[in-house]
């Protein structure tokens, strides 16, 4: 089967599995939808019968999973029980995400391929000892502990960035926070980077490449670095998800507008069209990710498409 | 964080907040205007949490009032020194038998799209507040109109559409007829769901529930569709006090924490405090934290009065005797409560600060007597605190005095709070609730009929007192401030006398502000007023 349209089944095949898990997560979950909508007043019978069936809420729990997908392969997201469209809150919520996690993309690239190509470079040396104990201490360091750590020291303390909201745009408003994601993604491609350059460094062609006495710079950004870079776009693909991950809490903590903040609202008031909305569209995001991350591994290296053809 | 990966960052950083400044510098308030003087164009920004909708029947919580308040005026507010009902949109509202309200309209009060507010409008919107097809949050707050079981019917097809008891009697007259004389009805007519709607608003709803049309000081300047702020103007034709700012722009944060933090960056000019960051905000900002002048909130235990033990009233002033409330404002609440002395809440008309004498009167001596007497409750005893509020941390400062009084086992429970009220009139939560409740229109009956009224909606303990449902009765069909508020003491009286709930303590709302906004005063009884806030520079 054509790569392609192998992963367009499997994306299939996850959208059903992931939504009817969420949507029965969701279901499974304490309290009152509508005890969130109604707040401090008090709902009379009728008003909460007559909102049960707007929303199906009366209904078992597989029936209302088969309204939703009825009204999604009608090109209709839901509404939330507040009246609000959910295709428009996935509409603004998702640019500020994508934002975010590109710029966290950015900067783990930038950054753990720069601190393991060099760190390669003089294997053992000080700055390699140095790059590994920074990356082991990024790891260690619990996402919302940096970030409430950024936001007072670069936001409040010293002012060089906004601590909350969107509203600078891109990129002022999203380097803080998304500096906060990558920092979990920084050390894997730092080693990742590192590993992998060591290894290539010792192979023929390169010797061959030596020998023919080309530049040490070209030496390692055309041939090393070029060849090592592959196991860290798997890894690109794969992190992904991890990325997205870490925007539900960042956006919680800078108060973007993002699909993380969306989803955290939605569970917190237990509404199942908006998480299953926000998740499967998430689920998709990482499928597509994940369908570009083999692209561009064949674009890098030819011999991939020959051995699944072969196959 | 190290260097290595900081300082890439912080260079383009350097460069982009430099090239930001000067772009945001361009969209600010005009030059500057010498110091100290009020600039009428500035736009003041309010830190919120999202409303579940800008619709005034359809809103409800504390973030909503606020923005709904900033867009429409009702027919009466709250006057903000004394609580007492003052006219607004309306020029009269009389009644001779509490039953049937005469209520005219001020001329000249117009909708932002330029529709006049009249009697219809207020019609228009109460009966849509009721119409079972909206399925408004509100609807319960006419359900004593006459004809509203006509046209939202607890069972079966409606038989009417609109209230017949809201008659238009011509442009500028409106007669209400209730189904029981309501003193307190003036009350409500401030309230936010009693405001008025236009056509446009039947018209079009979709474009009305993200764009609402009001009469307020404040119109929408864009739609709002669930995004980080709200954007409002001046009402250039606004028939009330002209607002001396140019707007104010509500900003949605997650969370009072999130406002406070971006607060201290600068970027925003009023928010909310969580009690656990006034301490801090006290220190660091002295001449800029604001409370509301009365308390405005209230903590109490309700008791499960349907089990034994807990059904006599001894028993139960034995309990509320044993807490020492000074000692918990002063060690746990930072000095920030007031110990309660009425089962109202201080923005009542009516709050008295003496009347609950010896049973909030802590004396474990005396507890531990009466308590012997009584026969006690086999231990062990539960508290039960509800989950995110932080009232565990009183709540097992009181097991630790009940404990230590009635030389008893006290535990601390927690539970869920969207569980809690299911939980408490469900009688699943079998043990007192520490629960905490905003005032919401400044009569007594606001807190009395929901809590404590054999019908009433919040009613925790259970209580049920023929005696007391008459006088609340007797109150509404009074006439005359005085003898309603003397009806009303005499039904707290029963509640002291019968301990029907513990009354612990009330504090007010905490909020900070900005230099620039510093003018801004907090209304115990008005949300959303920002009209008189001079911006200076």
């Amino acid at each position: 089967m054509h790569p392609v349209l192998n992963r367009l089944v499997q994306a299939v095949i996850v959208f059903f599995g992931t939504s009817l898990l969420v949507f029965l997560a969701v279901f499974a979950l304490p309290g009152d939808p509508l005890g969130t909508l109604a707040g401090d007043a008090q709902l009379t019978d009728t008003v909460r019968r007559n909102l049960e069936e707007r929303y199906h809420l009366n209904e078992p729990v597989l029936a209302q999973y088969g309204h939703y997908l009825a009204d999604l392969f009608r090109g209709d997201f839901g509404v939330t029980i507040s009246g609000e469209s959910v295709g428009n809150i996935l509409a603004n919520a998702w640019p500020i995400t994508a934002q975010l996690a590109l710029t966290a993309w950015i900067i783990e690239l930038v950054i753990g391929i720069g601190l393991g190509a060099l760190a390669a470079l003089k294997p053992g040396g000080a700055f390699d000892r140095f790059a590994t104990s920074t990356t082991i201490l990024l790891l260690a360091v619990p996402t919302f502990v940096l970030a409430f750590f950024a936001q007072q020291v670069f936001g409040l303390r010293l002012g060089w960035f906004p601590v909350a909201g969107a509203a600078a745009g891109w990129p002022v408003a999203f380097l803080l926070p998304a500096a906060c994601i990558a920092a979990l993604g920084i050390g894997p491609i730092a080693r990742l980077t590192r590993t992998s350059m060591l290894q290539t460094i010792t192979a023929d062609y390169v010797r061959t490449a030596r020998s023919r006495g080309i530049t040490p710079w070209q030496l390692h950004t055309r041939h090393v670095l070029r060849n090592a870079i592959m196991p860290v776009v798997t890894y690109l693909g794969l992190d992904l998800g991890a990325l997205l991950g870490g925007a539900v809490l960042v956006e919680g903590i800078f108060n973007l507008p993002g699909i993380g903040r969306a989803l955290f609202t939605a569970i917190n008031t237990q509404q199942g069209s908006v998480v299953v909305g926000i998740v499967t569209a998430g689920v998709f995001v990482v499928l597509i990710a994940n369908l570009l991350v083999d692209l561009l591994h064949r674009a890098l290296d030819p011999r991939i498409g020959k051995e699944t053809s072969n196959a | 964080m190290t260097r290595t990966t900081t300082r890439p960052r912080w260079l383009i950083a350097l460069a982009l907040t430099t090239a930001a400044a000067a772009a945001l510098a361009g969209c600010t308030t005009p030059a500057a205007s010498s110091p100290g003087t009020a600039d009428t164009e500035a736009v003041l920004t309010v830190g919120i949490q999202k409303p579940t909708s800008l619709i005034p029947g359809n809103s409800s919580g504390l973030f909503a009032n606020t923005v709904v308040g900033a867009l429409f005026d009702g027919l009466v507010d709250y006057d903000p020194a004394t609580g007492e009902t003052r006219n607004l949109v309306a020029s009269s509202i009389e009644t001779d038998d509490q039953r049937v309200w005469k209520i005219e309209i001020a001329p000249g009060w117009t909708f932002h799209n330029g529709e006049p507010v009249d009697a219809a409008s207020f019609a228009r919107a109460w009966n849509a507040a009721v119409d079972p097809d909206n399925a408004w949050v509100q609807s319960d707050q006419f359900s004593n109109i006459e004809g509203y079981d006509e046209v939202a019917p607890a069972e079966g097809a409606p038989t009417a559409e609109t209230l017949s008891g809201v008659s238009v009697d011509d442009e500028l007259h409106l007669t209400v007829t209730l189904k029981k004389p309501n003193s307190q009805f003036p009350y409500l007519l401030g309230r936010q769901y009693y405001s008025p709607l236009p056509q446009a608003a039947l018209d079009d709803p979709e474009s009305f529930a993200a764009k609402p049309i009001g009469n307020g000081p404040y119109e929408m300047v864009e739609p709002w569709t669930g995004g980080d702020q709200i954007v409002t103007q001046t009402y250039p034709e606004y028939a009330g006090e002209a607002p001396v700012n140019g707007g104010v722009t509500f900003r949605v944060y997650t969370g009072n924490d999130v406002a406070y933090t971006d607060y201290q960056a600068g970027a925003v000019d009023i928010v909310t405090l969580n009690s656990a960051d006034i301490p801090e905000a006290e220190a660091a900002y002295p001449e800029l934290v604001r409370r509301s002048a009365v308390d405005d909130w209230r903590n109490y235990l309700s008791l499960p009065t349907y089990l034994p033990g807990y059904d006599n009233p001894d028993i139960r002033k034995a309990l509320s005797m044993a807490i020492d409330r000074d000692a918990i404002i002063s060690s746990l609440l930072d000095g920030q409560a007031h110990v309660a002395t009425d089962y109202d809440i201080p923005i009542s008309v009516g709050y008295r600060d003496d009347a609950c004498g010896e049973s909030c009167t802590y004396d474990p001596a005396a507890a531990k007597a009466l308590w012997d007497a009584a026969g006690g409750i086999a231990g062990p005893l539960t508290v039960t605190s509800v989950t995110g509020t932080g009232r565990e941390i009183w709540a097992e400062a009181i097991a630790n005095q009940w404990a230590k009084t009635f030389d008893t086992e006290v535990t601390v429970a927690q539970v869920a709070s969207e569980n809690t009220w299911s939980g408490i009139l469900g009688k699943e939560i079998e043990s007192p609730v520490a629960l905490g409740a905003p005032g919401n229109y400044p009569s007594p009956l606001d807190t009395l009929g929901p809590s404590y009224s054999s019908t009433g909606s919040v009613n925790g303990s259970f209580y049920a007192n023929p005696e007391f449902d008459a006088l609340l009765a007797d109150a509404a069909a009074a006439s005359g401030t005085e003898t309603q508020m003397d009806l009303y003491a005499q039904a707290k009286d029963l509640l002291i006398r019968d301990t029907a709930s513990i009354l612990l303590w009330t504090y007010p709302s905490t909020y900070v502000v900005s230099e620039r906004a510093s003018s801004w005063v907090p209304d115990s009884f008005n949300k959303g007023q920002f009209g008189s806030v001079a911006i200076t520079q």
